[in-house]
């Protein structure tokens, strides 16, 4: 699985990635972090306010950080899609 | 030169929603939202990807700083499809409110003008709700 974070690496997008490894790690999921800095490459996703997680290329969260219990249900949803 | 790409962290943009129905204040409402659209006040967004449920739609919705949904009457299509999928928190207009009656309400740009300067207060209000 690939978790992505469409940041510039401000604060907030340090704390969803932070957020977003632990929720991994609790699933104990095989994933691959990329941190999606520049702003054209942000843009090709389609958010219009970050930061932003995407799983495997889709955009599931956009303009705020969002705590580990609530990323572990989006990628338990994830891998159920 | 190292330049320091800006923060993009601070918060979606203000999003608009209309009914954009067949009636005649429908399409009152709905050109009035594009008249702001044009000018930069806020950004129309689609009524009916929040309906089909598509999902960067709904993830960029939810990630704007305030959100004007706009009904051409009070059957209120634009409310409802917006709470029915999980939208509460919105600002809320009715073109019909303004004392006009669907089905009698010829089209007109002194209309679209008028609907289009309410809800330019009405974004202007929630800025300073917000600010406060």
């Amino acid at each position: 699985m690939k978790i992505q974070i469409l940041g510039t690496g401000c604060a907030k997008c340090k704390q969803l990635t932070e957020h977003a490894e632990t929720a991994a790690h609790n699933l104990g999921l095989d994933y691959q972090l990329e941190k999606v800095t520049d702003v054209k490459d942000i843009m090709q996703f389609g958010v219009m306010a970050t930061p932003a997680l995407a799983i495997d290329g889709k955009v599931k969260l956009a303009g705020r950080v969002a705590t580990p219990a609530e990323i572990q249900t989006i990628l338990t949803s994830s891998i159920n899609s | 030169m190292n330049i320091q790409p800006k923060c993009t962290c601070n918060g979606g943009p203000d999003l608009m929603f209309c009914c954009s129905g067949a009636a005649d204040t429908a399409e009152i409402g709905d050109r009035a939202v594009r008249t702001l659209h044009k000018a930069g006040d806020a950004k129309m967004f689609c009524l009916a990807g929040i309906a089909g449920d598509v999902e960067l739609i709904v993830v960029n919705s939810k990630a704007a700083n305030r959100s004007l949904v706009v009904d051409g009457c009070d059957s209120d299509c634009a409310k409802k499809t917006m709470q029915k999928n999980g939208f509460t928190d919105f600002i809320h207009f009715r073109v019909t409110d303004v004392g006009w009656e669907k089905g009698k309400t010829p089209v007109s740009g002194e209309r679209i003008a008028q609907v289009a300067g309410r809800l330019r207060e009405l974004l202007k209000e929630a800025q300073s709700c917000v600010e406060a």
